[in-house]
């Protein structure tokens, strides 16, 4: 009852401590409120209008999504973030399996992003939803168990709730001025492991084993993903950690960690270029399997749909730049270098992980139709509205560990 | 020594069958109760009173009253209150006694919606002739006015798309906004859902708001579609649709004559398909396309019933499928050219 009590009175200082700050940062939680309800509203009332006021407009004809591209960038956002959430983990092990007392530090911020992300991934999920009320009830019955999509519910939840259990309990202990102990650690560390990977991995394994889609039925699409992830989630954690850096002056991370960080990133690009490069020598070297080659032709050299093209360019360019700079010693000498690489990386997995990973099995139909997809506006806002509530979410998360850590210390 | 040696090598053998039995045994019995119950469960629940009895032509009042049945009645309900919102719309404009009015109301009235089962050892085909097709979408506007598709959003069950003769075999270069046919050196392919026999769509949906009937039709729950569009995404021959907009109808247009998992009004945000006009075919009729074809490419017919055109037609051509490659097995054969040379066995 006691330690009951204790986590409960933890989540309310989490977000006592969080909403706590100065003139800047509360103009920045409004905004984002702002932005979210003017989101959520126009995602509740306007897009599934029908769903939720029984009107007779509205409806997803709204969006962009259409016949031949059933799933566009609310789905995107998925595949993306949960890339985010599963790279959490590599701190995870860098604190613990190597015991490096200065990544332990960051663990915490790496976790909220998982929770954060993985918000972001059902938020992305539901918004595409036909019925979303109906999936609430049907979709916990798992009544199909070989649906990829029954299994992706499972590993998300699972994996969201294991990192919002350790989040809470590393501010608990350390609140209470108790180190993290390894009996917690050493468990943890065994069950969520899978987890991470597992969440991405089940992702992939969504779009790839489909006959469908030949672009996405690919068994390199799940190492792809994981990959690109390992990247692009360290790089915004980089870049977080630097703004957190310089807003707060007390807070102070070791240098040590930008630069195994951007190792890990580098080598994780590299295999996702690679992974890249293998796919493209495997479609356009001999192969003659029509609709493959179709896709991939599209998603190259331009088809029906123009911003794939520019997307997957994007990637390639972005990507190579990253790895270039990284190599280059002088880049790696000071923490601004370091972090520009990182933004360069996030903007590249960003553009390679949302619709130039989705549409290219969309691009040319099953039946070799030409396919058209423009993101409507509604779908920007609604996206943002998403992203706003969760980055509310994480900016509370984020400022209430940071403002422990600085008042408590860390007893690893 | 020896001996002692050899009993206790024979000892351990056996107790590492033992052990290996008892571990198989119990790793059978965890996959029997976690696993196996639900499809035990199922199978009992499949034989029920209407196959005991003998099938089809015996009728169950009341307690052999199938779910599907009951929820037929409350759907006929559901469909006659919003068909007569719709009447009324009509009434209200152009008054109570202009033959449009009328005529509304009376479609309404009409509205019956049948939970017909599938008929025993009935497996559905269709088959057609690529060299008769001429690309006129008449099927297309048939299904669209059988099957009560929305008329809001443009969508239709069937597609016929024109591809080029060479382009045909790998279903490349396809359109489907052609205006004028049929032209030269073009080839008309009417596509729609194949009721495969492995239908990626079945396998994918979470809910299992989809399924395939034992008499070969691939349906949907309109009630339990939760709208995630994971079929669509899977289906190899772009059939599915999705309800991307609240379904206008018109109940002038209406067919009152409807089935529970093919042509009832859609509710907003699930997917439908071409259902092979199910409303038709298991009182005995053909799809609506078969019977609009001005040029007769389509057969429809029972494949377990010798006597069916579309076996007479299948053991007469060669015939293909779209994308045999997916292993989908479809029952949508196309064929052209002319017939094999007749068998000497063969007719009479």
């Amino acid at each position: 009852m006691g330690a009951l009590k204790e986590y409960v009175d933890t989540i309310i200082y989490i977000f006592a401590e969080g909403v706590r700050g100065g003139r800047a940062y509360r103009l920045l939680l409004a905004g984002l409120t702002i932005m979210a309800v003017y989101g959520v509203y126009l995602w509740l009332f306007v897009q599934h209008a029908p769903i939720f006021l029984g009107l007779d407009k509205g409806g997803l004809i709204m969006t962009g999504v259409n016949e031949n591209v059933p799933w566009g960038l609310y789905i995107s956002f998925f595949t993306f973030w949960v890339g985010v959430a599963a790279s959490g983990i590599i701190f995870s092990f860098a604190a613990y399996v190597f015991n490096d007392k200065e990544f332990k530090k960051v663990v915490p911020l790496a976790e909220a992003q998982a929770v954060i992300a993985l918000i972001i991934t059902v938020w992305g999920i539901v918004a595409n939803l036909g019925r979303p009320i109906r999936a609430t009830f049907e979709m916990p019955k798992f009544e199909n168990l070989r649906s990829m999509l029954d299994w992706d519910f499972t590993v998300i939840f699972t994996y969201m709730i294991l990192n919002a259990i350790a989040f809470i309990y590393t501010v608990n202990q350390m609140r209470l001025g108790r180190p993290v102990s390894r009996k917690f650690i050493i468990p943890y560390m065994i069950i969520s492991s899978p987890f991470a990977i597992g969440i991405h991995t089940v992702t992939a394994f969504i779009f790839h084993a489909l006959t469908a889609r030949p672009a996405l039925n690919t068994a390199l699409l799940a190492p792809r993903f994981i990959a690109t992830a390992f990247a692009s989630g360290p790089a915004l954690l980089l870049v977080l950690i630097y703004i957190a850096e310089k807003t707060i002056p007390e807070f102070k991370v070791d240098f040590s960690v930008y630069k195994k960080t951007l190792n890990v990133i580098l080598v994780s690009l590299t295999t996702g270029l690679f992974f890249t490069l293998a796919e493209v020598h495997e479609v356009f070297w001999y192969t003659t399997e029509p609709l493959k080659k179709a896709q991939l032709i599209a998603t190259f050299y331009g088809g029906p749909i123009p911003m794939l093209t520019a997307l997957t360019w994007t990637w390639i360019a972005f990507g190579v730049a990253a790895v270039l700079l990284g190599i280059l010693p002088p880049m790696r000498r000071a923490r601004e270098s370091i972090v520009v690489i990182a933004l360069i990386t996030f903007i590249g997995v960003f553009a390679e992980k949302t619709l130039a990973t989705i549409l290219p099995g969309f691009v040319i139909n099953p039946v070799g139709l030409p396919s058209h997809y423009k993101i409507a506006p509604i779908e920007y806002f609604v996206s943002i509205g998403i992203h706003s509530t969760v980055f509310i979410l994480y900016a509370i998360l984020a400022r209430s560990y940071l403002s422990t850590l600085l008042k408590y210390g860390y007893k690893g | 020594m020896a001996g002692g040696n050899g009993s206790g090598v024979v000892d351990e053998g056996r107790r590492r069958a033992l052990k290996i039995m008892a571990l198989a045994g119990m790793l059978a019995s965890v996959d029997l109760a976690v696993f196996d119950k639900e499809e035990f469960k199922k199978m009992l629940r499949k034989v029920g009173l209407d196959e005991i009895l003998g099938g089809d032509d015996v009728e169950l009042a009341g307690a052999g009253e199938s779910d599907m049945e009951k929820r037929a009645k409350k759907k006929t309900e559901e469909m006659k209150k919003i068909c007569f919102e719709a009447a009324q719309k009509i009434c209200d404009e152009k008054g109570l006694n202009h033959a449009d009015c009328l005529a509304a109301i009376h479609k309404c009235r009409k509205i019956h919606v049948k939970a017909t089962p599938p008929k025993k050892g009935a497996k559905y085909a269709m088959a057609l002739d690529l060299d008769k097709c001429i690309g006129c979408r008449r099927c297309e506007y048939a299904c669209v006015m059988e099957n009560n598709t929305m008329r809001n959003a443009g969508m239709e069950w069937i597609h016929v798309i024109e591809y080029d003769r060479e382009g045909l075999q790998d279903l490349e270069g396809g359109t489907a906004d052609y205006r004028v046919a049929p032209k030269k050196g073009k080839v008309y392919v009417p596509i729609a859902c194949m009721h495969c026999e492995n239908p990626p769509c079945v396998y994918v949906c979470p809910v299992r708001a989809t399924w395939k009937e034992p008499d070969g039709i691939v349906v949907i729950d309109y009630d339990k579609c939760i709208g995630c569009k994971y079929c669509v995404v899977a289906c190899p021959y772009g059939a599915r649709r999705f309800n991307l907009m609240k379904p206008s109808i018109n109940p002038l247009e209406l067919n009152p004559n409807m089935h529970i998992l093919g042509n009832l009004i859609r509710p907003v945000h699930v997917t439908e398909k071409c259902t092979w006009c199910i409303q038709r075919t298991r009182d005995g009729g053909v799809p609506a396309c078969v019977e609009a074809c001005p040029v007769g490419a389509r057969t429809f017919g029972d494949l377990n019933e010798p006597d069916s055109p579309i076996r007479k037609l299948l053991e007469r051509y060669d015939f293909f499928v779209l994308k045999p490659e997916a292993g989908t097995k479809p029952k949508f054969f196309y064929y052209f050219g002319g017939a094999k040379p007749e068998r000497a066995e063969g007719g009479e």
